[in-house]
């Protein structure tokens, strides 16, 4: 029986979600700079991507100014490690599919 | 990062593998400093007592400042080995404040003490368990981290004890040593288990910092 690809989560398969994801799993909340340092993007393709999962309410982003500078602080949800678990399910059952 | 870059299943665990630790690196808190100073202070303070009932030869100031140096010198070697991404960090940055602030603080009462001849043991004890309280104070409300209140609270009350007694004698020295181990690197070390735990399987992430 093969593995059905069309299971793999669109939203956290890119490249650059999935590193967020990952990142957020261990980190649990983080900078708006200190996720782009950590994955080397620029600050519009982060914020595209924050949005997407923003969306999906895998994220919680939240706006503020600190100090009248602003600070976004980006969080993972319950939803997000939930679907970032079942992602990564997927991609072994693939992997074991391959094998 | 290109969205467009070949991909494969086995890159794509790579990735996550290496930006969980990025994350887990961001968030942990490293314990480390604390394990080593915790230490180099039991040592001098259980080493100062023996000094203090003849036990050993030698003085104060042998005592405390081959220690000082070793406890600087692993915290170096240390830190350059840390992720430069924590220097970012607001809880870092409190924390190294923090000790800072604890190192100039007592430096500075030490040197001066010696230097007009007006070296008071309680004084010195008060002081140094005043500021290692406040630092853990500022620790726990910049990393959020529960433990280290209590951690505070105890050094508060070493303070409050030392101030009260009315014999201060060396076995205050042991209270101290006992302190250091209890209060400075036994919460090290579960800050390294809190930063680090071991055995977490890829698929059950676990968060690094307590909420």
């Amino acid at each position: 029986m093969s593995y059905d690809y069309r299971a793999i989560d669109d939203v956290i398969h890119s490249r650059v979600r999935l590193a967020i994801m990952s990142y957020l799993v261990t980190a649990r909340d983080a900078d708006f700079v200190q996720l782009k340092k950590a994955l080397k993007v620029t600050d519009g393709n982060l914020s595209t991507h924050l949005s997407k999962l923003e969306e999906k309410s895998y994220i919680s982003v939240d706006k503020q100014f600190v100090d009248r500078k602003p600070q976004t602080r980006v969080a993972i949800t319950e939803t997000g490690d939930k679907a970032f678990k079942a992602y990564v399910e997927d991609l072994a059952a693939m992997l074991g599919q391959q094998n | 990062m290109n969205d467009l870059q070949e991909r494969s299943a086995s890159g794509d665990l790579a990735l996550i593998r290496s930006m969980m630790e990025a994350g887990r690196q961001r968030a942990a808190f490293d314990g480390t400093h604390l394990v080593i100073w915790g230490a180099v202070l039991t040592v001098a303070y259980f080493t100062q007592y023996l000094l203090a009932y003849g036990y050993i030869p030698g003085t104060t100031l042998f005592i405390w400042l081959p220690l000082g140096i070793i406890g600087t010198v692993l915290s170096m070697l240390h830190d350059r080995k840390r992720c430069s991404q924590q220097d970012t960090d607001i809880a870092v940055k409190a924390y190294s404040g923090a000790w800072s602030a604890v190192g100039i603080t007592m430096i500075l009462h030490f040197g001066s003490a010696i230097a007009s001849g007006a070296l008071d043991p309680k004084v010195i004890t008060v002081l140094a368990c005043g500021v290692i309280a406040a630092a853990f104070h500022v620790i726990a409300l910049a990393t959020e981290v529960r433990m280290l209140r209590l951690v505070s609270a105890g050094w508060w009350a070493i303070m409050v004890y030392t101030t009260t007694l009315k014999d201060f004698n060396a076995e205050v020295l042991l209270v101290l040593a006992a302190a250091s181990a209890l209060l400075i690197t036994l919460p090290g070390q579960l800050m390294k288990r809190l930063a680090n735990p071991q055995g977490a399987p890829l698929d059950e992430p676990n968060s690094a910092r307590e909420k």
